[in-house]
């Protein structure tokens, strides 16, 4: 009867998330081998799943305002559900985590990881903008994605912190955007 | 003529950082600080036309600032509500947020003077600056 509930919890978020480009759903299992302080529990004890979102910003901007406006009544719409029926949830910062949105993203089906570390997404290449929610909920996670980098290796011809595939790199230099320009994805 | 306000919502944080005063960390040295817009507007050609007045969020009553918000959300068209629980997560994705006459012309972006003036003339918004998230 729960995981009827969660589904139906499940495919409601997913819905009122449609605002953006991909949403994905990850479980706390596919996080098993992050350390204490890289995991999405050590900002949130209670976790269970993560929401996780991402939009296009192909433009170089974030476009224009009914987006911004939008995407916020989304995810608090989320919130407000997920508390309705019971559970926590917190949208998360990426100034405020240890852990990796990346990595989130990929756990939740959203894209695959690129040379330079990034996102990548099928339709937005290295485009994309992510942002989550934490919750205790047991939701149901989405199918990962497999094979989203075509290993063209623009990317990392372009890239001014890096020679080697997702070698660590100085990230203090990491602003130039010239990745995102050229990954054909 | 009647003076039109400008209301510059703005974090405490934000005043003090440097950069845009989005969250991106762009910390682009060259965009405008909210206070650079409340002087630069308050001042010369658009003097005799704008009341500028900054709000820091922080110091504000936080049912009254509710209230305040929605009523601008409403008269800007936006669907979007806020209420206690959501309110810092809110602000956090829309701070700076720049009001004239009750409607939305900026949010997470510092215009200058210019940019707001058109936009105002407009009855339209300015864009959030490239390179902000």
């Amino acid at each position: 009867m729960k995981d009827n509930k969660n589904e139906e919890i499940s495919r409601k978020i997913l819905e009122k998330l449609d605002v953006f480009d991909v949403v994905g759903i990850a479980t706390k299992e596919r996080f098993s081998d992050l350390e204490n302080g890289r995991h999405p529990a050590s900002i949130f004890p209670e976790f269970e799943s993560a929401i996780v979102f991402a939009e296009g910003n192909e433009s170089g901007e974030m476009g224009v305002f009914n987006d911004i406006f939008s995407t916020i009544a989304a995810q608090n719409d989320v919130i407000d559900h997920l508390n309705e029926n019971g559970f926590k949830a917190i949208p998360i910062e990426p100034d405020e985590m240890g852990f990796s949105l990346v990595r989130l993203g990929i756990e939740a089906g959203l894209g695959g990881i690129s040379p330079v570390d990034s996102l990548v997404i099928e339709g937005l290449g290295l485009t994309g903008a992510i942002s989550a929610i934490l919750t205790d909920a047991k939701l149901i996670p989405s199918e990962k994605k497999e094979n989203v980098c075509i290993n063209c290796m623009k990317c990392l011809k372009v890239c001014p912190i890096r020679t080697i595939p997702n070698a660590k790199g100085d990230l203090s230099k990491c602003a130039c955007g010239k990745c995102v320009n050229v990954c054909p994805v | 003529m009647e003076k039109k306000s400008i209301e510059i919502f703005v974090s405490g944080k934000e005043q003090s950082d440097a950069g845009c005063g989005c969250s991106c960390n762009c910390e682009s040295a060259d965009t405008m600080m909210p206070t650079d817009l409340s002087v630069n507007f308050g001042n010369g050609d658009y003097e005799m036309t704008f009341n500028v007045k900054m709000i820091e969020v922080e110091k504000e009553n936080r049912e009254d600032l509710i209230a305040r918000l929605n009523t601008i959300f409403e008269n800007s068209g936006e669907k979007l509500t806020v209420k206690d629980i959501n309110l810092d997560f809110t602000l956090s994705k829309l701070l700076p947020l720049i009001v004239e006459s009750g409607k939305i012309r900026a949010a997470k972006t510092f215009p200058d003077e210019n940019e707001l003036s058109e936009a105002i003339n407009s009855d339209g918004r300015v864009k959030v600056k490239s390179g902000c998230c």
